[in-house]
């Protein structure tokens, strides 16, 4: 089903949208879910969660890009899931993964922006990267995926893979010190 | 906290970027106009056919007839990938309508970890006597030679670089390139470098390539290996020589007594179409013929199979290639232990235990216990061939071929157990509700009595809850385990006595700041940890000893703001003059070093530092020569006169 029609469905309160949509992107939203969580019950209950969250945003809300729309959604669930357990069990990838982004927060701190401003900022930096850097480095810190997935992805070596992510990070920590700015 | 900060910017990113950094989506390049209007054309045409593949299927109708296969000498193969395929669709990632039918494919989440050390010995016979032959890698086991991208003999260097093999005279500070040769792949094919590595034969006049390869244009299986055969009888002229093809995902390979075992991991994607036999079964291609591994060559697991994967061994002469013997393990994993006479492969699966009660009259409750354990196969083998001996189980899952080690006919194995705990409450009106009410994870050893397969020692739980095997050596009746609280970057390594399988001790460091991720035996009672100190851009390294009932550092030597390759084949090890050697990048400087260093009996010091360009670390190797240090780095050799004659 064309995305539009479900987002239709979703505009005429017609609840076969909620299928119609887990039909379509409920395994990539569980794949999503389950590289941050690591448990097949979280991303199963995040799938879940996932589509009422849905439910509720749309309308208002009109996603160009619905499985994008809904992965984003699911990858929130799935950090608050994570955070909320983390004392009871840790997944070793999603660690690893957060402790590498750590190093991309700025040092240099001038001025408080909010979240609109951050979206442009963060999706700026996003242009000036060339798409293989852009898809490796979202790959691991959207996707969460392992680096050998990465590499098997794109087709590329493992030692690529780290050296691109080493050097994107270190890009970001810049442009945001350059930017100035607390988020 | 700064990453969980950072982890929700990244979520802020538009969806465009999400979209086209999505997984297993084939990478295209924006085209214009034209190709809009095509595709939208098309789009118009097949709108009838777009209903077709959405419409999802029913949960009780099979989407494949297999009995028309019921006269393949693959039926029992055909049947057990059915039940994974179909049956167990949601843990696959498989298809629920069409679409999803002829577009998914399983993910390939298997890919080669080598990832511990026991050193490289220099000099040494290791297990060739032939006059030239010098052995450079420091195998796991004795006379079980593994590939490297370094191999020598008493004249030359020979080194794999960015798919091209570098060969140099031996000249000290003076040697220089006496040829090169470049890699080719197939038409469509492209080398993979991750995994890229060759033999040299004990004669010295032949390497023996393991390239793996990615098949762009496959709509399915697009992983392959390819064995190369390349005389270098005359170091100046290189030449191929002779090529063999395996289906599957490179995972390792072996020289044993003149024959090569090759190692890959064959995925069976999507729904196979069972009257094809390649997308189900592993094929071999020799002289451009291509052909299926027998069904009598296939070995099914004993427990259920978990996944449609095959863990493929074949065993070539490594002077012709020519194949002796081949094996594929169906749903068995990529961890596999090769002794001197024993291939010892895993496959990790969850045993469940469900019981139900009943609440009241309107609510059910199941409670749910989700095990991990590993099935362990045992097979045999020699010039002649394989035989499979039989399996066990154990608890828990093996991290790599390192967790498991044969001694005198017992079979010793470290896992990190697992247990999660759910319920389930269903309601007469038709609702549900589940949660997690518990799990465990814990550190374990396991002894197996190879006569009988049975357990016949365990030491379980030996390490603080929550915690995880990250790396594990053995060296005769002693074992060593490092585990992990990734919480904190501390981790404990564990000592174990295993002399006496009867009674099994161990003592342990207590919590040590930093990370193992290799750990290197250096004699006499010396143990090497290389690994991260507080954040995966350090390095550090500490020498442990075992004094009494504690173990104690003794040294340990810390770099920060640096990357270097957790690859363990591309760490320099010298056990006689406590050398180690390995390649970092300095993000401060910006540049990149090898770096070589001594222990003097109190510290670790920094003997010399060689500037080296290059970005892919984990192809640099090091190696000393009659006191020459020679680094040799992508297409760069750099020498430096570390011990005057």
């Amino acid at each position: 089903m064309d995305d539009r029609e479900i987002i239709e469905k979703f505009f005429l309160r017609d609840e076969s949208a909620i299928s119609d949509a887990k039909a379509k992107y409920g395994r990539y939203c569980y794949s999503v879910a389950l590289s941050v969580t690591g448990s097949h019950e979280d991303a199963e209950e995040c799938e879940n969660d996932t589509l009422l969250r849905a439910w509720r945003a749309i309308p208002p809300a009109r996603p160009d890009r619905l499985g994008a729309y809904l992965a984003t959604i699911c990858r929130n669930i799935a950090l608050d899931r994570y955070s909320e357990r983390r004392g009871e069990r840790q997944n070793l990838n999603t660690e690893r993964t957060l402790d590498e982004l750590s190093e991309c927060y700025p040092d240099t701190e001038t001025d408080i922006i909010d979240e609109m401003h951050t979206r442009e900022l963060i999706n700026s930096f996003m242009s000036s990267l060339k798409e293989e850097e852009r898809i490796i480095f979202l790959q691991r810190y959207w996707y969460m995926q392992e680096i050998k997935a990465i590499a098997e992805d794109c087709g590329c070596s493992v030692g690529k893979v780290k050296t691109v992510l080493r050097r994107t990070r270190i890009k970001m920590k810049k442009f945001f010190e350059m930017k100035g700015v607390i988020i | 906290m700064k990453r969980e900060k950072m982890a929700r910017i990244i979520g802020l990113v538009d969806e465009k970027f999400v979209e086209e950094a999505a997984p297993r989506r084939k990478r295209r390049g924006r085209k214009p106009l034209a190709l809009a209007l095509v595709a939208a054309v098309l789009t118009l045409a097949i709108l009838g056919g777009a209903l077709f593949l959405f419409v999802p299927y029913s949960d009780k109708s099979p989407i494949i007839d297999i009995d028309k296969y019921r006269d393949s000498e693959y039926y029992p193969l055909i049947e057990a990938m059915y039940n994974i395929t179909i049956q167990n669709a949601f843990t696959l990632n498989l298809p629920m309508n069409n679409f999803d039918r002829i577009f998914a494919q399983v993910k390939n989440t298997m890919a080669p970890t080598d990832d511990l050390l026991y050193g490289v010995e220099e000099d040494t016979a290791g297990s060739n006597d032939t006059p030239g032959y010098v052995e450079t890698t420091d195998n796991q086991v004795e006379g079980v030679i593994e590939g490297d991208r370094i191999k020598r003999s008493t004249t030359h260097i020979f080194y794999l670089g960015v798919e091209t093999i570098y060969i140099y005279e031996i000249l000290g500070e003076q040697t220089s390139l006496v040829s090169s040769l470049k890699l080719t792949a197939s038409e469509g094919k492209m080398i993979l470098d991750d995994g890229l590595e060759f033999y040299l034969s004990e004669d010295c006049s032949r390497l023996t390539v393991v390239a793996p390869m990615w098949d762009v244009n496959s709509k399915r299986s697009k992983c392959s290996v390819d064995i190369i055969s390349i005389d270098v009888s005359n170091p100046a002229e290189p030449k191929e020589a002779q090529r063999v093809s395996i289906s599957g995902q490179y995972v390792s390979s072996r020289l044993v007594d003149g024959c090569v075992m090759v190692v890959t991991n064959f995925v069976v994607y999507g729904e196979p179409d069972f009257s094809v036999e390649s997308e189900f079964i592993p094929q071999i291609t020799t002289d451009d013929e291509e052909r299926s591994i027998a069904m009598e060559d296939i070995f099914l697991p004993e427990a259920d199979a978990q996944n449609a994967t095959y863990t493929v061994i074949v065993m070539l002469d490594e002077s012709d290639l020519s194949i002796d013997d081949e094996l594929a393990l169906f749903s068995y994993s990529k961890e596999l232990y090769v002794s001197q006479d024993k291939i010892f492969a895993s496959m990790g699966y969850v045993d469940v235990i469900e019981t139900d009660i009943d609440v009241d009259s309107s609510t059910k409750k199941t409670t749910r216990k989700v095990v991990n354990k590993t099935e362990i196969a045992v097979i045999s083998y020699d010039n002649s061939g394989f035989e499979t001996l039989g399996s066990i189980s154990i608890d828990g899952t093996v991290l790599n071929q390192y967790s498991m080690d044969e001694h005198d006919n017992i079979l010793r194995v470290v896992s990190t157990t697992n247990e999660t705990y759910s319920e389930k409450e269903i309601f007469s009106g038709g609702g549900e509700s589940s949660i997690v009410t518990g799990r465990k994870k814990n550190t374990s050893l396991y002894c197996v009595e190879l006569d009988n397969f049975s357990v016949i020692a365990s030491v379980e739980g030996f390490a603080p809850e929550g915690e995880e095997v990250t790396s594990v050596r053995f060296n005769g009746d002693i074992c060593y385990v490092c585990t992990a609280d990734t919480k904190f970057y501390r981790d404990p390594v564990y000592f174990f006595d295993l002399s006496d399988v009867n009674n099994i001790t161990y003592t342990d460091t207590g919590d040590i700041e930093g990370y193992s991720s290799s750990l290197v035996d250096m004699g006499e009672g010396l143990l090497l940890g290389i690994g991260y100190v507080d954040s995966l851009d350090s390095l550090k390294l500490e020498l442990y000893v075992e004094e009494g009932e504690a173990v104690r550092g003794i040294a340990s030597m810390e770099k920060f703001s640096v990357a270097y390759s957790d690859n363990y084949k591309a760490y320099f090890i010298d056990r006689e003059h406590d050398l180690i050697g390995l390649a970092i990048y300095d993000y401060k400087k910006q540049n990149s070093f090898y770096n070589l260093y001594g222990f003097d009996g109190s510290g670790f010091v920094e003997l010399c530092s060689v500037d080296i360009e290059g970005t892919e670390l984990d192809i640099c190797r090091g190696t000393i020569i009659d006191g020459v240090l020679y680094v040799l780095f992508e297409d760069k050799l750099y020498t430096q006169m570390i011990f005057g004659e």
